[in-house]
């Protein structure tokens, strides 16, 4: 998908975040995911470590040594969505305490994944 | 994950989904669906005893997140559980019709997901009455198999 699309995606969804409350935690956490990943497709297709055509869908589900690529291109920024990543089973699929907690975790670094993928925008 | 904690997601995503705009919010409206619908189908396979209702989170199949005594988690090897998406993977032995019908509006739902949400498919009316139209024959079942006494 083109970077313009990615960026277009992740806007919308954050434009929606503003529709939730802090009991719509699977939904926050699901959406700093959702955007997070096109926000990270965007800069991956800037900075020229991936194809238009290379979209990824998790980072937990890459491929080893295309992981491992993408995280030396950006290191910080992988490392984020891998941590919104990692909430979601025990928050959206499970029911761990601190749903509301982890959900504005997420989105903290939803808010940092977008502030890099802005500053080539 | 015991049926009571799907059916507290299940109440609380549906009232989310009323308050998007089903074009203007597709993205997180359709993901709440989907969402919605995932934790109708799990709660449904337990209800019916197809899959074990044990306290393990859905990851990857043959995957689980498994809280521990301690506050933490770690992953476990497990049969079959909770999933995170219909189908993915699938489960063994014979379905009563119901949950039959309940897998087929599941899928319909899944099939909007990639082409608009990865994809360059734009939202139209059409996909969301596709939709509309798989919600309510999921919250059918979902009523009738497990919360036979109470609205979602």
């Amino acid at each position: 998908m083109s970077p313009e699309h990615h960026r277009d995606k992740a806007r919308r969804i954050e434009a929606s975040l503003a529709k939730l409350t802090d009991e719509d935690w699977e939904i926050r956490i699901e959406a700093a995911m959702l955007a997070g990943t096109h926000w990270v497709n965007f800069v991956l297709h800037r900075v020229g470590a991936s194809a238009i055509a290379e979209d990824m869908v998790h980072a937990s589900m890459c491929m080893v040594s295309v992981l491992r690529k993408y995280r030396l291109a950006e290191p910080e920024l992988i490392a984020a969505l891998e941590e919104i990543e990692e909430l979601r089973p025990l928050h959206v699929r499970g029911d761990m305490d601190g749903g509301p907690q982890a959900a504005d975790r997420a989105l903290d670094l939803l808010g940092a994944i977008g502030k890099r993928a802005r500053a080539l925008a | 994950m015991q049926i009571s904690s799907h059916a507290d997601k299940i109440s609380r995503l549906l009232s989310l989904r009323d308050r998007l705009d089903p074009l203007q919010d597709f993205e997180l409206w359709y993901w709440t669906c989907l969402t919605a619908g995932t934790n109708i189908w799990n709660a449904t396979l337990h209800a019916t005893g197809l899959t074990s209702g044990d306290r393990a989170f859905s990851t990857i199949p043959g995957v689980h997140v498994v809280p521990q005594g301690d506050g933490g988690w770690r992953r476990e090897l497990r049969g079959p559980g909770d999933v995170s998406h219909v189908g993915w993977p699938a489960i063994p032995g014979d379905m009563p019709e119901p949950v039959q019908r309940l897998e087929a509006a599941l899928h319909a739902l899944e099939a909007h997901r990639d082409p608009c949400l990865r994809g360059d498919r734009q939202p139209i009316q059409a996909i969301v009455d596709d939709c509309d139209h798989a919600m309510s024959q999921a919250i059918g079942i979902y009523l009738a198999l497990v919360r036979p006494e109470a609205s979602p």
